[in-house]
């Protein structure tokens, strides 16, 4: 295509997405000159350039809607709803043969000329009308003279602008909300040199870029790994570490775009519908200067739109509903989107009538979703996350009060697959939140390493919930058979086993004589273990997309290349329990353990060690790591003992005092506890078990005792973080999301159990 | 290929010859980005019988095709080495036993494939007549993995 007119779709579109959001703002301020001259001018510059690019259709539209605009800001008629919804029109048409010329060189004759025409004559008729109504102001107000006129008004449109702004907030304008336009510099630049610190950057250079990057981190990984020995080289590959970090950000950087993108379609959607249904509705919206990974933009497009789409729907009702039960006509429909860590978070939330989970209940059980003796037992958070399974999306009326769950399955599917998360809330009455965790980026994520059939592959961390290691004898017993289906008892429920060597392909009979690693995964909602022959150390992976063909395999999400050069599949949870006819069960539904946590909060999880001959305990949701630590690795100051823990120190309660008597070449068990902000080891003889326990009241009293509970039957000292790490130091953001590790070498530990799904 | 049928008089043509079994292939030098020798794939489980598997190439991970698999012979043991190419599909590995030389050739040796040749016969461009034996020129662009997924019949 001419260079010429690739750069006029791209300005005439960015010019379209302003003209979009000016007229929905014009509707509520229909006495904005600003928004008037904004709309004109996008129409205006369209019209010029289709002069001589020579696009007849689309000039003829442009210069209607012109005349019409024309009037409209010479106060001749007023921005009345319908006339905004005829000038909407107007931008569709704009927008439609703007589409096809991009798509095919030129205005097809075949296009819609009915159509077009059809919209001409509405945008006279308009104009007519109000040439009536105007009367003195010229009864023959017909096109020629509109357009005599357009001259002027361009001429006092500059002066408009002066007088209000001073500068060429136009200008500004697009380079904030520019929709292919790559940041160079950091910061917005003043407005009128943004021409000259912006550069329109292709894409496709960008993911190039990204690619280089993610390459030139894997060499700096493996420089790294060969140089550590070698002294003269510290300086060097510690720059060179330095400067990738560097320029990984700054590529990365340059690949975000503000939400705004995709916030910027909403007001006008919500318009529609909302003279659709019969709503009323304000829209409010925050955050929209968050960026986030161009390609994450798009992916959650469509889940924003099904989010907005239901809480106009279902959530806020008519005014006359609303108004019944006391609330005020207009509805409140709030998009939010903020940064929180590595994640940003987008809010829909609206206060309309909410979920009620009593029909929820009902209509789960109906269809056969839940067992009926489940349903009655189930929390209302439970009974929310109903909405997400793939067999409600199809009841469209779940009552008359609420039918929310249209489609729900699919938001989740599609936020999951950009491995972010989403949430629900609702109060019957008083409105619902849907909240989606996104990553800030897709192309590095952390991932287990684990080996099956001899070869590496990448498990993504969101999935994992904990580890269970299982040695050589238990092998037997610990992994049973209901026909030729493995199953383990994880604390007392049954655990549907994958066996990765025989999803793979291999022939495996026989899983007794060898150690196992069970890794529970959670497969979109579906909750299963798979069964690998061994770990290795997590990783941040660099994803690498996969030829089609290896895709059509339906396991593999990508692939990626380890610190050791080594090539590992990236397994996909989610098509693993497909593939292994994993079902959505009621005893798997998603949020089931952590609400059963949060509403008995006394009723912990807890690991049971033995210290010095006695039994002791650790909060589990506070357990990091379980590792087994060369004596000779202990440190002291001040004559308690210390530990390098991945760079940080890590002070370590040994009650036993087992370090000191330990031969210097033997091992300790330290197990590590970390609250996200403060970490602590503990010196353990050996790991017993993972135990429930409530709190012991004191007789007669009655109170509770703090720092003992009955575990295994037995009265049970507990460590907590207060004591050993003392009070609570601030909390940084990133460290709550720990990732569950395991040592692969540590021969003693029993269970290994980490991050749950957080229980708020 | 047919770009060189069509020529009047006599071209010269490089190609590549590659050594697969007890056979000689050629593959069009202009197809081929890179010839990396001592490749050893990643294999991919659950794959189809003809990727070797995956090859990490220049900051991309590439999917590899076996020439053995596909003209049906029995898979080597043997280190191989690694042919890039390229078509409109984006680039793609082929692995060979070992690749043998560029040979520069006249489009007068070379002619095309005869029709009593049905077997993978879209696999095959035409055939130069060298002194002492025939070497098949291979079609690159039948050579895609997903061209390869689609023969109903399977290679």
């Amino acid at each position: 295509m001419d260079e010429l007119i690739r750069e006029f779709l791209i300005e005439s579109q960015e010019g379209l997405d302003r003209m979009e959001r000016c007229l929905t703002d014009l509707e509520s301020r229909p006495d904005d000159a600003d928004l008037l001259a904004e709309i004109f001018r996008t129409v205006h510059t369209i019209k010029g350039a289709t002069g001589f690019l020579g696009f007849k259709g689309l000039e003829t539209l442009a210069h209607t809607g012109e005349n019409l605009l024309g009037m409209l800001r010479d106060g001749r008629i007023t921005a009345e709803p319908h006339v905004i919804t005829v000038l909407l029109d107007l931008l569709d048409g704009l927008r439609s043969i703007l589409r096809t010329i991009e798509q095919q060189g030129g205005e097809s004759c075949d296009g819609n000329p009915l159509q077009d025409e059809e919209l001409i004559g509405r945008l006279n008729a308009l104009q007519t009308a109000s040439a009536g109504d105007a009367g003195g102001d010229g009864g023959m107000c017909a096109a020629p003279l509109a357009q005599a006129e357009s001259g002027r008004s361009q001429n006092k449109n500059g002066t408009n602008k002066s007088e209000g702004h001073g500068g060429g907030p136009v200008d500004a304008r697009s380079e904030e909300h520019g929709t292919e336009i790559a940041r160079i510099s950091g910061s917005p630049a003043p407005a009128g040199s943004a021409a000259e610190s912006t550069l329109r950057v292709d894409v496709k250079l960008l993911n190039r870029l990204m690619n280089l990057v993610g390459e030139l981190v894997l060499t700096r990984n493996q420089v790294l790994q060969a140089t550590a020995a070698d002294p003269r080289m510290t300086m060097l590959s510690r720059r060179l570490d330095m400067v990738t970090a560097d320029l990984r950000e700054g590529v990365m950087r340059a690949r975000m775009q503000p939400v705004s993108n995709i916030f910027s379609k909403v007001p006008r959607m919500v318009r529609d519908l909302s003279q659709l249904l019969g709503r009323r509705v304000r829209l409010e919206m925050e955050g929209q200067e968050t960026e986030l990974d161009k390609s994450l933009l798009e992916a959650i497009k469509d889940p924003l739109t099904h989010a907005v789409r239901n809480a106009l729907d279902h959530g806020i009702g008519t005014p006359a509903a609303r108004l019944a039960q006391g609330k005020p006509e207009e509805g409140v429909l709030r998009l939010r989107a903020v940064q929180e860590g590595s994640h940003v978070v987008v809010e829909i939330s609206d206060d309309g009538a909410g979920i009620a989970v009593e029909s929820v209940r009902a209509r789960a059980v109906e269809r056969g979703l839940i067992a009926p003796e489940r349903a009655a037992a189930m929390s209302e958070r439970e009974l929310l996350q109903l909405i997400f399974l793939p067999g409600f999306s199809t009841a469209r009326q779940v009552t008359n009060v609420s039918g929310r769950g249209v489609g729900m399955d699919v938001v989740r599917t599609n936020v999951e697959k950009i491995g972010g998360k989403v949430e629900l809330d609702s109060q019957a009455g008083r409105g619902t939140t849907v909240r989606m965790r996104i990553p800030l980026t897709l192309a590095i994520i952390p991932a287990l390493i684990v080996r099956s059939r001899g070869q590496s592959f990448a498990l993504p961390q969101g999935a994992l919930s904990e580890l269970v290691h299982i040695s050589r004898e238990d092998a037997k017993q610990a992994i049973e058979w209901v026909e030729d289906a493995p199953v383990y008892r994880l604390r007392g429920d049954l655990l549907p086993l994958v066996l990765l060597d025989r999803l793979l392909g291999a022939c495996v009979e026989d899983v007794g004589g060898r150690e196992h690693f069970i890794a529970v995964l959670d497969g979109d909602g579906r909750r299963y273990g798979l069964v690998v022959d061994g770990l290795a150390d997590p990783e941040e992976i660099v994803v690498k997309p996969l030829s089609p063909i290896l895709k059509s395999v339906g396991l593999y999400s990508g692939a990626t290349v380890l610190g050791s050069a080594e090539l590992a599949l990236i397994l996909d949870p989610g098509a693993m329990a497909t593939m292994a006819g994993i079902r959505v069960s009621e005893r798997n539904s998603p949020g089931n353990k952590s609400d059963t946590r949060s509403e008995e909060a006394s009723e912990l999880e807890y690991l049971v060690v033995s210290v010095g001959g006695s039994q002791a305990a650790l909060p589990l949701k506070e357990v990091l790591r379980i590792e087994q630590v060369p004596a000779a690795r202990m440190e002291y100051v001040d004559r308690k003992p210390v530990l390098n823990f991945g760079g940080r120190l890590l002070r370590v309660e040994d009650r036993a005092n087992r370090i000191p008597s330990a031969s210097s070449d033997a091992s300790v068990l330290v197990v590590v506890c970390s609250d996200g902000a403060r970490h602590a080891g503990i010196v353990a003889d050996q790991v017993l078990d993972v135990a429930k326990g409530s709190e012991l009241m004191e007789a007669g009293t009655g109170n509770t005792i703090p720092g003992l509970r009955l575990l295994r039957e037995r009265v049970t000292s507990v460590f907590d973080l207060d004591m050993l790490a003392g009070p609570e130091a601030p909390r940084c953001e990133d460290g709550v999301a720990q990732s569950p590790a395991c040592e692969p070498d540590g021969a003693n530990e029993h269970t290994m159990a980490t991050s749950w799904r957080e229980a708020g | 290929m047919t770009k060189q049928q069509e020529g009047e008089s006599a071209k010269l043509i490089q190609v590549c010859s590659v050594r697969v079994g007890e056979e000689l292939y050629g593959i069009p030098l202009g197809d081929i980005l890179e010839i990396v020798g001592g490749a050893c794939p990643q294999a991919v489980p659950l794959a189809p019988d003809f990727i070797a598997g995956l090859v990490h190439y220049r900051g991309d991970v590439l999917t590899t095709v076996n020439l053995r698999r596909v003209l049906g012979m029995p898979p080597a043991c043997a280190v191989q080495d690694l042919l890039v190419l390229e078509d409109a599909g984006g680039p793609f590995g082929l692995v060979v036993d070992s690749v043998r030389a560029v040979l520069t050739l006249s489009s007068a040796d070379f002619e095309p494939i005869p029709a009593t040749v049905r077997k993978r016969k879209a696999l095959f461009a035409g055939a130069f007549k060298l002194r002492d034996r025939l070497m098949v020129v291979l079609e690159t662009e039948q050579l895609q993995p997903m061209r390869l997924a689609q023969w109903p019949e399977g290679v």
